[in-house]
């Protein structure tokens, strides 16, 4: 097959090659069966002509009479065409029907009685069948009993031309030659017609897709009740395709927006700041004031691109890992340090419980670090007030299991995959005061990725928010 | 002119805040969306300025629920979602107007004037009470050839009482629509800048354009209290 198989073409081969497999069998079998009738046919014959002819061989006072020669010779048109010889066991000596000549018939035999078949040739040219059997002379003396090993043995041979029997079948074999190639090419004609037609509804689905313009390439095929069925999966599944090509285009689209509008209102906030500030004339201290405020707004904006590219990076595989011997639970403390400020507001307390033999890795301090500070940050950012976080660390089948939970106002109804997405926020929040950018999840979730751990949010009944992430050991 | 301003966003809504209260308005401003439909339903407003994407309530949702109680504040939404749906949506859902994030102040205070023109009745810029002319854009205040220079306070009152010119205004009223809840004092002090605008617009024998109606309140007079 080239390389642009046509499903035409591999049915059309396929369904010939095996039509003519089944007409070549046909016709085998068919002759065959044939074939075999004629030659159970003469060998009825022989057998029969040949068992009346050896009872016709007797022995009467010690001399051999071959009674079915003097038959033969007897009769002018058998005398023609028998042909028969007989053996003696003993001397070897043989007599022979008219119609032999000066040809031999071979001489072959079974057990005494049995008698055996044989396709033979003679004089060269003409083909045989042939019957032989080795018999016992008949005794024809009513007086005097021969002992068994008096009576002399012969090997009866009589053959029956197949000159016949060779027309018919090389008759048969050019009639059954054309009746298959006769079918072969009708069967072949039908065929290419009917998978035609068949392949007519992929023709025109195929024109349907290659006629839509630019701005209808999302929508989906509709089919008609009536479009075969073996299609309907591949239509099922190109619509499902789009709709998941679909989805990922949304998200794109999502993710633009919303890094749009992260950076806008910080941007909106500078602008009036500064429109505010020129509306009259100043003291210096207050000019220092808004400039301050658009310094403060800056730096935020300055974060969230800073967290953008950095997810960028990761998303694009474009970070490279800086290998370093790290103690996590050291991590876990510094991270939790830094938000002292957040959680003294909060009123909010750690609860550790960090049982991991193996929080000393070799992994990449800067993305471990960020991946760590996010996660606290995220739950003390959304942690009830007054409520304690707790932060734990335990060894599972060769994983460092991290597991950062705080207590939230509501039952997690959302799908948790969603917590992942760039600026998902479950509750439409923007915190800015507090230095979120809405991306430190979709970040934590592509540095798991790249350092090979898993993070999820876990199932849970409670008003619990659990983030785990599960960190291959790599211990030094 | 009161206005409701539920903002998030440090920054903006501390910018707003003083800039509207700088051209003459009075403002409640809260970053929460539970809280801002609080107010909006329990003060009368002239606008409302409201962020879509606000903690608790989200802004939609507050605009919504303002409708469907038959609140007819002229509401201007600030979003830096821009799509054509999302300014489709809000307008649908009630909004009066639909501002996209970054805006400039001059343009947020235009779009809240226009509103406030609107519900009282004035289409144009200047309002004209007799010889009284207020150009509401620059804030400049003529009696005929004479022009009246006034604090912002007075600015204030004297717009709110032009916008209503023809009718009686309640203490109550004008305490509600131009002065701050903060500021502390009582409805009394209505009538101290009543009285000091008062002055200032009736000059020698000027006829009195802004009238006592006893128990009741003040009026603008449109025919120059002729």
């Amino acid at each position: 097959m080239g390389p642009n198989p046509s499903i035409l073409g591999r049915l059309l081969l396929g369904t010939g090659l095996s039509i003519l497999l089944m007409v070549l069998m046909g016709i085998v079998i068919v002759y065959f069966s044939i074939r075999n009738s004629f030659i159970e046919q003469i060998d009825v014959d022989l057998k029969s002509t040949a068992n009346l002819m050896v009872s016709e061989l007797e022995t009467q006072g010690g001399n051999v009479y071959h009674e079915w020669l003097l038959d033969i010779e007897d009769d002018p048109t058998r005398a023609l065409d028998d042909l028969a010889q007989a053996w003696d066991v003993r001397t070897g000596q043989s007599v022979k029907s008219p119609a032999l000549g000066p040809r031999e018939l071979p001489r072959f035999h079974g057990e005494l009685n049995q008698p055996v078949f044989l396709d033979a040739t003679i004089g060269g040219d003409q083909s045989v069948r042939a019957i032989g059997i080795l018999v016992n002379a008949v005794p024809k003396d009513r007086v005097i009993e021969v002992p068994d090993y008096e009576i002399p043995q012969f090997v009866f041979v009589l053959a029956a031309s197949t000159r016949q029997k060779d027309n018919a079948l090389r008759n048969l074999r050019q009639t059954l030659i054309l009746v298959g190639l006769g079918t072969f090419v009708l069967c072949g004609v039908a065929i290419f017609g009917v998978i035609n037609q068949s392949l007519v509804p992929l023709k025109d689905l195929s024109d349907r897709l290659d006629a839509r313009e630019d701005n209808q390439l999302g929508r989906p095929i509709v089919i008609s009740h009536n479009f075969p069925m073996e299609l309907r999966g591949l239509v099922e599944g190109y619509n499902h395709l789009l709709e998941r090509i679909e989805g990922v285009r949304k998200r794109e689209r999502d993710f633009s927006y919303h890094a749009a509008h992260e950076l806008r209102t910080p941007l909106s906030g500078i602008k009036m700041v500064t429109e505010l500030a020129l509306t009259r004339e100043r003291s210096s201290e207050d000019y220092q004031n808004r400039f301050q405020k658009v310094d403060t707004i800056a730096d935020g904006m300055k974060t969230t691109v800073s967290r953008l590219m950095q997810f960028a990076r990761l998303q694009g595989g474009n970070e490279v890992l800086v290998l370093d011997r790290i103690d996590l639970h050291e991590l876990l403390d510094t991270a939790w340090k830094e938000l002292s400020q957040k959680t003294k507001e909060h009123k909010l307390s750690a609860k550790w419980k960090l049982n991991s033999e193996h929080f000393i890795q070799e992994n990449d301090e800067e993305l471990l670090r960020i991946l760590v500070s996010n996660l606290i940050d995220n739950a003390a950012s959304y942690a009830e007030e007054g409520s304690a976080i707790k932060i734990e660390t335990s060894d599972e089948k060769k994983h460092l299991i991290l597991t950062i939970s705080n207590a939230i106002p509501e039952k997690l109804e959302e799908d948790r995959e969603r917590f992942f997405e760039p600026f998902y926020r479950a509750d439409k929040v923007r915190t800015h005061g507090e230095g979120h950018s809405g991306i430190g999840l979709s970040l934590c979730k592509e540095i798991a990725l790249t350092i090979g751990a898993i993070i999820n949010i876990a199932p849970t009944d409670e008003k619990i928010f659990e983030a785990q992430v599960s960190i291959p050991f790599s211990d030094l | 002119m009161r206005i409701l301003l539920i903002e998030d966003y440090t920054p903006l809504r501390e910018s707003i805040t003083e800039h509207l209260k700088d051209t003459g308005f009075a403002v409640d401003a809260t970053p929460d969306g539970n809280e801002g439909l609080k107010f909006a339903t329990s003060h009368k407003y002239d606008a409302i300025v409201l962020d879509l994407m606000v903690p608790g309530i989200d802004g939609l949702k507050i605009l919504t629920e303002l409708r469907k109680n038959g609140d007819e504040t002229p509401i201007i939404i600030t979003s830096a979602l821009d799509s054509m749906e999302n300014r489709v949506e809000g307008l649908n859902a009630g909004a009066d107007d639909y501002l996209i994030k970054p805006f400039g102040l001059p343009e947020l205070l235009a779009r809240i004037q226009a509103q406030t023109r609107k519900v009282y009745g004035k289409r144009k810029a200047t309002i004209e009470v007799g010889d009284l002319v207020v150009d509401l854009n620059s804030k400049r205040v003529t009696r005929g050839k004479r022009e009246i220079v006034l604090t912002k306070r007075e600015y204030g009152l004297l717009e709110y009482l032009t916008y209503r010119a023809g009718e009686i205004v309640s203490r109550q009223e004008i305490w509600e629509h131009v002065y701050q809840d903060a500021e502390g004092g009582s409805s009394n002090a209505v009538d101290v800048y009543v009285s000091y605008l008062r002055k200032k617009l009736n000059e020698g024998n000027e006829p009195n354009l802004l009238q006592t109606r006893r128990g009741q309140g003040y009026f603008l007079d449109p025919n120059d209290g002729t």
